[in-house]
């Protein structure tokens, strides 16, 4: 940066206008952009000689941002991300890619039963292999599993860009899964809470599977050729990989692609959220530009048609009931009043009016109602801040000063006095 | 019709006489503005809502203003945190229990951001807080500082400008005393030999700087004046004047070089070679950064004999159980 001689600054220094200072009123006006034409010039004036102004309005500034990720953290005074082409093409590039996944997941939906046959074919060379040793693993392979969730993962952070897409894919599919959930239900209840690890396994392998269970009265010997007789293989000799792949029910449509999307692409994806002065909860895909009304409780009765995820979420709640907490409590509050939002990475917490606390982990697409309770107590009052340190880490405080703090992922709480 | 009526007959009881535009703007607003604001909700009725609005408009518009421009003006105001803070400087409960939810923490927090020190940050806050409830009486009546707010900017963005005048009054003001104090000695040290070796150039010096800054617009200068005295970053130039950063670099650039130019040139121009011209501008270009930071330093030194000073202070301390 060229460097301006002292005797210029000097000059700089002098006060040549006198004037009264604007008032409160006017510099937040001013800072804010809210000022029109000859008023904004004339505070422009004032700033332009008068340096406690300049520092009122300075430290007046509002918090940079949540600090979401930790890219947006670092301030680079002359970088070369400071030329604005390298930020734009970054910012084209990762729109792109966004873009790109949703289209190659659309084709995959739309051929939806070549991608269950190719899958079942993948799913089927697994439990032949292991039909020889065979086990109480489930159909789906923990590699296969991890996979999935990482694709489900990658949805998500494409669903950041494009909550339109996923919405519409959802409901699409929405049908595709009562038929499943149905049927299992008719070939075996579904009890227990499914196995967390294998919610990710897809619909396409648990199709199979079903055909495959209802193919095994028909053959009850089966050859070793084609895909169908080699599920029935795994389904004669072992009963729990079908048992587990029936309680897989709750599945999310969305797992039946295998795109992988990069974590890079994910931090890009990270929202940044705020609360407006009337208590409505904002998001930002573009470091703040723009920002859109996110209301959990919209969310919540979206997801609440959609039976099979509805499922995943009280069957999460019930694993994480094992404490004394009261989640997934589905009472709709559309009228919800926030005061606070936390965010770290995909976590992110909002409080609000009346003990109104919702928790997502996906960065803003599913978000459960939390009530936070120790001890016969329960959070009821306003909720004025929230704090995460990390995301096991947090601590609610309300208006009615109490001090909530949790250090897992608020599965539990402890009210402090 | 009486909704039409009331407004214009309580608009006639405000201390200023108000202009005919302005009456039939508010009145025309009055329904809108009132809905947004739900000020009924917090205990402000329909008529002091209008005394508030025509008080508002008649501290920021000019006497003469077009019934567009009362209109433009009355739909930009935010009425609701309008609304909730005039509610709350009449003293109405439900007004102050919305308040403190929504601001008590933020208010600490922003006080805690100006003053960087939790002590001087409570001491803020809690300095504030006794304006807003009205400790100040005029003529038998508290006076809250609520009653100054009009809604221009947010509620939020005020209490935040408020903090921040109360800090430069009271904790900038003393220290910026202090340094520049200092400076003064310690700038004259090398301010002196420089202008009795030259004193003629000097003066064409003077000239054509006044020259280059004069050719300046206010928001250049303002700029200038942000980066280069005030040592503010250029991402809080870039947000103080809602455009994004890299603007504001190229622009610090630019400007710092063209003002170079055109000191230079004014120089020339008054029968300076281009080498002398240039000498004289580099002269102090070295002290400069370093004369900013002190200036400007957020924190004072801390004091050269800080050591020799504790020991007695400590000596004192565990002197003085013995002694009691």
């Amino acid at each position: 940066m060229q460097d301006v001689p002292q005797f210029v600054l000097k000059r700089l220094r002098e006060k040549t206008v006198a004037g009264s200072h604007p008032d409160a009123d006017l510099l937040t006006a001013f800072a804010e952009q809210c000022l029109l034409g000859s008023e904004r010039a004339r505070v422009m004036d004032h700033l332009a000689t008068c340096g406690d102004c300049r520092d009122i309005v300075a430290l007046a500034l509002p918090a940079p941002e949540i600090a979401v990720s930790p890219v947006s953290v670092i301030r680079v005074r002359r970088g070369w991300l400071g030329l604005p082409i390298l930020r734009w093409g970054a910012l084209a590039a990762g729109l792109t890619a966004v873009i790109s996944v949703g289209v190659l997941q659309y084709t995959h939906n739309r051929n939806g039963d070549m991608v269950a046959s190719i899958r079942a074919q993948e799913a089927v060379t697994l439990p032949s292999a292991s039909s020889a040793a065979p086990s109480t693993q489930p159909a789906v392979s923990p590699t296969e599993g991890r996979k999935q969730a990482s694709s489900a993962l990658g949805d998500r952070a494409s669903t950041g860009h494009k909550p339109a897409v996923e919405v519409g894919r959802r409901d699409r599919s929405a049908s595709h899964d009562v038929i499943f959930a149905q049927s299992t239900q008719s070939a075996s209840a579904p009890s227990a809470p499914p196995n967390p690890n294998a919610a990710n396994s897809d619909s396409a392998t648990l199709s199979q599977n079903l055909f495959a269970q209802n193919e095994a009265e028909q053959f009850p010997d089966g050859g070793n050729v084609t895909n169908l007789t080699s599920f029935e293989v795994v389904k004669a000799k072992d009963p729990v990989p079908a048992q587990a792949a029936s309680n897989n029910a709750p599945v999310s449509p969305a797992s039946a692609s295998t795109l992988q999307t990069s974590p890079s692409l994910m931090l890009r994806a990270l929202p940044r959220w705020t609360v407006t002065s009337s208590g409505v909860l904002q998001r930002s895909f573009d470091g703040g530009n723009t920002w859109e009304n996110v209301s959990p409780a919209l969310s919540e009765a979206l997801i609440g048609s959609h039976p099979a995820t509805q499922r995943a979420i009280e069957a999460d709640a019930a694993n994480s009931a094992q404490a004394k907490n009261q989640n997934a409590e589905v009472a709709l509050d559309p009228g919800a009043v926030f005061h606070a939002v936390a965010a770290f990475g995909l976590e992110v917490w909002a409080g609000g009016s009346g003990g109104v606390l919702y928790h997502t982990s996906d960065g803003g697409t599913h978000w459960v109602r939390v009530t936070p309770s120790a001890a016969g107590a329960r959070l009821t009052g306003d909720i004025i801040a929230i704090q995460f340190s990390d995301p096991q880490q947090g601590k609610i405080s309300t208006s009615n000063a109490e001090l909530w703090t949790t250090s897992d992922t608020g599965l539990t709480w402890q009210k402090q006095q | 019709m009486s909704g039409l009526s009331q407004p214009l007959l309580f608009c006639m009881g405000v201390t200023k006489p108000i202009s005919v535009s302005l009456q039939s703007a508010v009145s025309e607003l009055l329904g809108e503005l009132q809905a947004r604001s739900e000020c009924e909700r917090i205990g402000l009725s329909r008529e002091s809502f209008a005394a508030i609005l025509c008080d508002v408009a008649d501290k920021y518009l000019p006497a003469a203003c077009s019934h567009s421009e009362a209109r433009t003006f009355l739909l930009s105001l935010r009425v609701e945190e309008l609304a909730l803070a005039r509610a709350c400087a009449a003293g109405h409960d439900a007004a102050w229990e919305i308040f403190l939810t929504r601001y008590r923490e933020k208010l600490y927090q922003s006080a805690l951001r100006i003053a960087r020190e939790d002590s001087a940050a409570r001491d803020l806050a809690d300095t504030l807080y006794a304006e807003l409830y009205g400790t100040t009486t005029r003529g038998g009546e508290r006076i809250s500082k609520l009653a100054s707010f009009t809604g221009r900017g947010s509620l939020e963005g005020w209490l935040r400008t408020v903090l921040a005048q109360e800090f430069v009054n009271r904790y900038r003001r003393t220290r910026r005393l202090v340094s520049l104090d200092e400076e003064g000695e310690e700038g004259s040290q090398f301010a002196a030999p420089e202008t009795e070796a030259v004193p003629s150039p000097d003066s064409r010096l003077e000239s054509a700087t006044s020259r280059a800054l004069a050719s300046l617009s206010n928001q250049e200068r303002m700029v200038l004046a942000s980066y280069f005295l005030d040592g503010r970053t250029l991402a809080e130039i870039a947000r103080m004047l809602g455009v994004h950063e890299s603007t504001i670099s190229r622009k610090v650039d630019k400007l710092a070089k063209s003002l170079r130019k055109k000191i230079l040139a004014s120089m020339m121009q008054q029968g300076m070679a281009r080498r002398q011209a240039e000498e004289a501008l580099e002269a102090d270009v070295r002290d400069l950064r370093l004369d900013i930071r002190r200036t400007l330093a957020q924190e004072p030194a801390p004091a050269p004999f800080s050591d020799q000073r504790e020991a007695p202070v400590e000596a004192r301390t565990q002197g003085d159980p013995a002694n009691s």
